[in-house]
């Protein structure tokens, strides 16, 4: 088992499935009613979202079905290709895990994105641990 | 060597933190005066008797060495020091400026150079100063050394003039003229006391008073701030606004070593160096243009006896020069050497397999020149250190892609070749027209768009093969279906009966792009679309831009969907 139990993740869930984002790696939570679509782009890039002036790429790697209405609800990950928004279904809550190890199995609904594994929090609900620095890298195309 | 520069040497690239702001700015002046420098040095070997030219190259040394003494850069002060030496003869009318003099001086500024750029960066290098200095007195004693190479330019090669390296080490600044600083001042005065009036008109509502016609205040005071605010992006703008001379000032010396190493003569006349275009443009246009000037020198100037033979000037003349042309500042380079010869270049494409021998044979002589800027093409005969081969042009018309720039040549053999590069005046804002395209809107920059035509437009005719034309008066007009571009990645054919032609243009060429509808014209800033979505090159699109309503509009890039540029800024 790995330790890393003090570091915060955001809990949230993708289309049914609990999913925890480390804190580090995320910049905010936003919504918005309006994407404003890229055109020529691969479908996973739902559009683009003007926050507070500036503009974020969103993604949508799950085909994610939106829970809050007709808001779209994306955690805001900071990386190295930059700010970049992923669609969420819904966003739970902060979550620190006990235990953290490899996933057994990830569900194939998640598989298009890499999940460092799976964590156990306090009150022993399962989450599967997004690598969001991956998780991002691996949608750019190879030049 | 003195005892007393040994103990500063020591020690003489730690800098106290509270000098930190006057190093940045001996860094920034030095910088200028060693442009300046090149320049007048340069100047000075083609007229060595301007004594006031001498006298101001002096002036110059004079004051890098007070300044470096005064902050204890005692290399850079040595160095200087030992240049001024020779000048100074100079003036005094004890020596003469010949070239292999010029070769050490300019070989010394590029020495001060490098230490210069050792402070600004904070790093202690070990340079040999010992070599240069020997020369440089050998220079002041009797004449340049025999056999005496410049030491310098030839192992710091990092620091030659015009290498791109340069741009790491200028300080992110830009030097703005105190007149544009007091325009702004006084604009953002005025929007103080508008402001101020406001609150007095919001104040009084909430307390209840009676306030005469508001609506009529609330449309002057709308009108008042409007007029201020584009007032202030103007004034704001022009602070970005900078001489082309801090591009063009590094060219007579590159001229001159190019002239020297390959043995050509090679005159540079630059005009309209005061031509301002913004920072960020002048910070991108050198790399492509210094390619530019020397494939001018390289390829276009001939060899003296050639130029003798052809009945000219045994010396060759490269004209740089800057203009305005309406909301463009254009930048051409002329010059009179061998010209490019079609044929040559027909053949070579031909060879390469990028055009057929059908194609050559009915081609028109702006589209074989254009030839050139295709990706991996080069007419030199032989690699040459100058301007190398193969990487030439077409990295040169994509860097001014990207800076939303065109690029177009002419050329006639035996007489030269001009180049000119017709670039918007700031990249920060531009005009742009919202148009409908599938439902989504998006902004057509203004400069591109030539006209606008309405469907269904008398004439208007049906597909041909795969395209579609309008016949249209005495021409016929390629249409490009922008929706088919964006939306659905294929090029149809069908003739479409409603909507608008944005008619755009391109070096004589024109296409009509359909769109569905013509909405109306913005102001806009348009911001880059990031580093993750420029992955994905999309060179259809040159940027997005925040809508006064807060939502994101695309910039199409109309040379590309009108086929006009097959890569851009992304």
């Amino acid at each position: 088992m790995n330790g890393n139990g003090n570091s915060q993740y955001l809990g949230c869930a993708i289309n049914g499935f609990p999913v925890a984002i480390p804190v580090a790696n995320v910049q905010e939570v936003f919504e918005t009613r309006f994407l404003a679509k890229v055109p020529k782009c691969p479908a996973f890039i739902a559009g683009l979202v003007n926050i507070r002036g500036a503009i974020v790429p969103v993604l949508d790697l799950w085909q994610v079905e939106r829970e809050g209405a007709d808001l779209f609800t994306m955690a805001v990950l900071s990386t190295a290709e930059g700010n970049v928004g992923l669609l969420i279904s819904r966003l739970d809550d902060l979550v620190r895990f006990t235990r953290i190890g490899p996933a057994d199995a990830l569900p194939s609904e998640l598989a298009v994105a890499p999940f460092s594994g799976a964590g156990l929090d306090e009150s022993g609900k399962m989450y599967f641990v997004l690598d969001a620095e991956q998780c991002i890298a691996g949608t750019i195309p190879r030049e | 060597m003195l005892l007393e520069e040994f103990f500063l040497r020591e020690e003489d690239l730690i800098i106290d933190p509270d000098m930190e702001e006057i190093v940045q700015g001996f860094v920034i002046e030095s910088t200028e005066y060693l442009e300046h420098l090149d320049q007048d040095l340069v100047s000075l070997d083609e007229n060595p008797g301007d004594m006031e030219l001498v006298g101001k190259v002096f002036r110059a040394f004079h004051t890098l060495k007070g300044n470096s003494r005064a902050l204890g850069f005692l290399d850079m002060e040595t160095m200087v020091h030992r240049t001024e030496d020779v000048i100074r003869k100079v003036r005094d009318g004890e020596a003469r400026v010949v070239p292999a003099m010029m070769d050490v001086l300019l070989a010394s500024v590029d020495m001060v150079k490098a230490l210069l750029n050792d402070i600004s960066e904070k790093k202690k290098r070990e340079r040999d100063l010992a070599p240069l200095i020997a020369q440089l007195q050998a220079v002041n004693e009797d004449g340049p050394a025999p056999g005496a190479e410049p030491a310098a330019a030839a192992t710091e090669p990092s620091v030659a003039a015009g290498t791109s390296t340069e741009k790491k080490t200028a300080a992110p600044t830009i030097r703005v003229d105190t007149i544009k600083l007091d325009k702004l001042l006084s604009t953002a005065g005025e929007l103080v006391l508008s402001k101020n009036r406001l609150l007095n008109f919001t104040q009084r509502l909430e307390q209840g008073q009676a306030v005469a016609s508001p609506e009529e205040f609330l449309n002057e005071i709308n009108a008042q701030l409007g007029f201020l605010v584009s007032d202030m992006q103007v004034d704001v703008m022009s602070t970005r606004m900078q001489p082309i001379s801090r591009v063009f000032s590094k060219y007579p010396r590159v001229v001159r070593d190019l002239g020297r190493e390959t043995g050509k003569e090679i005159e540079l006349v630059i005009t309209g160096q005061e031509t301002e275009l913004d920072n960020a443009i002048i910070e991108e246009i050198g790399d492509p243009l210094i390619h530019m000037v020397r494939n001018s020198c390289d390829h276009g100037v001939e060899m003296p006896d050639a130029r003798v033979a052809a009945g000219k000037n045994p010396k060759g003349r490269v004209e740089l020069s800057a203009y305005y042309e309406g909301n463009f500042a254009i930048i051409s380079i002329r010059d009179d050497g061998k010209g490019i010869d079609t044929e040559v270049i027909k053949r070579k494409a031909i060879e390469k397999k990028l055009i057929s021998p059908e194609q050559a044979a009915t081609m028109a002589k702006s589209d074989i020149l254009n030839l050139i800027f295709l990706p991996g093409f080069s007419t030199a005969e032989k690699v040459t250190a100058v301007s190398g081969r193969g990487v030439g042009m077409d990295v040169v018309k994509n860097s001014i892609g990207k800076l939303k720039g065109i690029i177009e040549m002419d050329s006639e053999k035996g007489k030269g070749t001009v180049l000119k590069i017709k670039l918007p005046l700031t990249l920060a804002s531009m005009i742009g027209l919202e148009i409908e395209v599938g439902g989504i809107r998006y902004l057509v920059p203004q400069e591109a768009i030539v006209e606008i035509v309405r469907l269904p437009a008398s004439g208007y005719a049906a597909a041909v093969k795969d395209k579609t034309f309008l016949f249209r008066g005495n021409y016929t007009l390629p249409v490009v279906n922008v929706r088919d571009m964006l939306i659905n990645g294929n090029k149809n054919a069908a003739p479409v009966q409603q909507g608008y032609l944005i008619v755009t243009s391109e070096v004589e060429k024109r296409t009509g792009l359909l769109v569905d509808n013509v909405l109306q014209q913005h102001e806009v800033v348009v911001k880059p679309l990031g580093k993750y979505l420029s992955r994905f090159h999309l060179s259809e699109i040159n940027g997005a831009t925040i809508m006064g309503d807060g939502s994101i509009e695309l910039v199409i890039n109309a040379s590309v969907i009108a086929g006009f540029q097959t890569q851009g800024a992304a």
